[in-house]
Formats: C-alpha cells, structure tokens, sequence
C-alpha cells in the first residue's frame, strides 16, 4: 500500500510539472510578454522594447532609435566570451558610431554590474540595461553574446550568436549597408 | 523498500519536466530555474526545471565580478546535510545514466585498491576546477571560467549541448574544438560506465566530493546496527562504490550491502 502510495504520489508530482511547465515553455521563443511583437528571425520587425541607457539614466525605446541601423548587442558580465567581445565593440563604434546607433544591452540581472564594469573600463560605446528575461524571450535569445542588426525601418537584417573578433565584428556590422 | 531505480528515473524526469523543451530546444526560463537541483542536472539542458548545484556555484567565479555564492553553497549545505551522497544514489540522472549503461552485459572491472585511490581525484577535480581554475583565469584574464562546465562535465554535453546543437542551427556553427573534447570525455564515460561501475561519479564528481564529506553527519543515509552485525564483511565484498565502510564518503546509499547481510545489520533511513 505504502509504495503504491508512493509511485502514485510521484506520477501525480511528474503530471503536474510537466503539466505547469508547458505554458512557460510555450512562452520561451514566440511569446509576446511585453513587446509589441514577437520575432525569432531575420527580416521580421525587430521587437521594439525599453532600455535604460547606463551613462544617462535615461529610458529609451529601441523604436527611438531613427534613421540609421541599429547594432545591438547582448551581453553580460558573468559571460566571459561576452566580455572578451566588448574591447572590439569599443573600437568599431568609434568607427561607425555616425553610421549606426549601437545598443551594448546588459542581460545581468542587477544593473550595477555592467555600470560598474563599463566605467572601470572606460567603454565609451552606449551602455543599456534591460529586463533581461523579457528581452530574451522577445529576441529567442539562448546564449550570448548574442548580436542583431535592426535596419532603419525596424527590422532584423542580420543574427549572429557568439563571441566576434574584430573583423568578424567588422564584416557582420557591414551586413547594415 | 521502494525499488530505487524506479526513485531514480522519476526523478530524472521530475528535474526535466520541461518535456516540451525536447520538441524545440529551448531552455525553460521559469522562475523554478532560481531553484537548485540535488543533482548534477545541467541548466542549459532544454527540459531542465532547475539550476545545476555545480554550474551555480561555479557563475559566481565566472566572469568579471566574483562572489561567495551564499545562497548556492546554502542549497548544498541543505541537500548535504539532510541526504548527502544519497541524492547520487537516488536523485541523480547522471548517476542513473551511468547505471544503465553497467547494465550492458560485458566483463567488469570490479573495485580493487586502484579504484579506492583513484576515487581521492574527484577532490584534487573539485578543488582544481571549482575554485583554482576560475581564479587563475580571473587572474590572468580579468574574467574567471565555469572550469568544470566548460572542460570537463560530460552531463552538461549529454543532456545540453548535444540536444541545443541538435535543434539550434546557430549554436551548431559555433562548435570547435572545445565540443570535440567534451564529446571525446563523454564517449569516453560513456564507454567506462558500461564496465565500471559508476566511474564518473566514483572518480571525478565534484558534487559527490561534496556531498561525500557530509556522508557521516547527514541525517538520511546507510547505518549498521552494530549489535547485530557480526563482521563479515559481506557488504564491503558486494560495495559496487569504493567504501571501505557502510555509510562513509563513498557510499551513496545504493542499498547493495543491505541486500546481502546476513543478520540484516544495515539499513537505510534516519540516521539520528
């Protein structure tokens, strides 16, 4: 009686994980928590979500970001290919910063670790915070870093997951023009 | 006594519940995943409920900010005390896997002196990969490594980076060397569980390392009833683990001893 109660108990408790995690997992590439809309590929319109610019403080929009492509970037300090990434980011915003606006985009889950680590750095590209559960279920994001390019009229023209050097950084950043 | 293999898959399947994740890749990103896992489970595996104990404690030495994982090291403390290495025996689906594949009827390598000894690299492993590594890459590159993640954890390849690789064509391109090297340490577990008993967990498991120091003092776990027990030693001789007694930070409580005393001097239950 015992272990049937016990094999009973288990199944039940197998059902119902199984059973609550299928709503959540339904949401992880093609939700819409609190975008506009949901994207997981190249040439759909870029999810248009909030950030809060790390020199600032101020909150944009990505949609506020107008007339030029945007490179964004997701990374975080925990992520060591992330962090290797950022000295070439660094040097390719100086060069295409009048070109392109760039979105250097935290995932941490505190935001004043990157701040911190920006400003130890001296990094001069724009540094972002967002929610970053939000962010990675709207984007599909798996694994960072993770980079897009959104064109000028908001969609996303090119993906790439994992750590660039400078001229793989170089070549993706040209897939704007 | 409830069979143990039955406990075993149930929970492998209890810390995977995510099933959908095996249809489409996608790692579950609930709130669950802020919760450790007894086991080692790797987090980036796709049915994943909870975080990996192992891969938790090394993100606090992985990148450009260190920390004392408290609440990491508060869950295993937790685990370790109440069951200790009888969460390998019970409640891990690694352990299970490793099981499974002894089942392959071929010769096998039974426990010997060499075993014993070998079974004292998972703590030179743990202290090595947990706690050096990170700090000399931190050191020396301004960013500590998940070392035991990223070098060695064939759970982690098994149960995430062959599923991820098999649905996410964009993590499949960036697989190099580094995979080739995980892969061959996979196989290469994969191939010693069929004729050793538990290789992984007896020699390299950091978690059971752990887990293992706490063996004594947990509250759950083999004792002998010394009064009855008339030392034969018939339990040591049927230990498939490297114990040299019932209970000590060897044992995972696989009940094997239990089966085969004589005056049934062992059991397994609450130790206090």
């Amino acid at each position: 009686m015992k272990k049937f109660l016990l094999t009973l108990s288990m199944t039940a408790l197998l059902l119902f994980t199984a059973g609550c995690s299928c709503p959540f997992s339904a949401k992880t590439a093609d939700s819409k928590p609190q975008m506009n809309t949901a994207a997981a590929s190249a040439a759909e319109a870029a999810p248009d979500f909030s950030y809060k610019e790390l020199g600032s403080g101020k909150t944009m929009r990505l949609s506020d970001l107008k007339g030029k492509p945007v490179f964004i970037n997701f990374w975080a300090t925990w992520c060591p290919p992330c962090v290797g990434e950022l000295p070439h980011i660094e040097k390719k915003y100086a060069e295409y910063k009048d070109k392109m606006h760039f979105v250097i985009l935290s995932v941490d889950d505190n935001e004043q670790d990157p701040a911190r680590f920006i400003q130890s750095k001296g990094y001069t590209f724009p540094a972002a915070y967002g929610d970053h559960q939000a962010l990675g279920r709207a984007y599909g994001i798996d694994a960072i870093p993770a980079s897009y390019i959104i064109s000028a009229d908001g969609h996303i023209v090119a993906r790439i997951v994992g750590s660039m050097n400078e001229s793989s950084l170089d070549a993706f950043l040209q897939k704007a023009f | 006594m409830v069979k143990r293999k039955l406990v075993q898959i149930c929970t492998a399947l209890l810390y995977n519940g995510n099933f959908a994740g095996f249809t489409d890749g996608n790692i579950w990103k609930g709130s669950s995943k802020n919760l450790c896992l007894p086991g080692l489970n790797c987090y980036s595996c796709p049915g994943a409920l909870g975080a990996c104990p192992l891969g938790s404690l090394q993100s606090s030495l992985s990148g450009v900010f260190l920390r004392i994982p408290f609440y990491v090291l508060g869950f295993i403390l937790l685990f370790a005390l109440i069951f200790a290495r009888l969460i390998c025996g019970w409640g891990c689906p690694f352990g299970l896997v490793q099981e499974l594949l002894y089942k392959i009827p071929t010769p096998k390598l039974q426990r010997n002196r060499f075993t014993y000894l070998l079974s004292y690299l998972k703590y030179f492993i743990a202290l090595i990969f947990l706690l050096l590594l990170p700090l000399a890459f931190y050191h020396f590159t301004g960013s500590g490594v998940p070392a035991f993640c990223k070098f060695i954890c064939p759970a982690g390849t098994l149960e995430a980076a062959l599923p991820l690789a098999f649905f996410k064509p964009q993590l499949r391109e960036l697989l190099g060397q580094l995979f080739i090297w995980k892969l061959t340490l996979l196989c290469l577990t994969v191939l010693a569980a069929i004729f050793i008993y538990r290789p992984f967990c007896r020699f390299i498991c950091p978690l059971g390392a752990i887990y293992g120091l706490f063996n004594k003092i947990s509250l759950f776990g083999m004792k002998v009833n010394t009064v009855k027990c008339i030392n034969c030693d018939r339990c040591m001789e049927h230990c498939k683990m490297d114990c040299r007694h019932v209970g000590d930070s060897e044992c995972i409580a696989c009940g094997e001893c239990r089966k085969v005393c004589p005056v049934k001097a062992i059991s397994l239950g609450k130790k206090i």
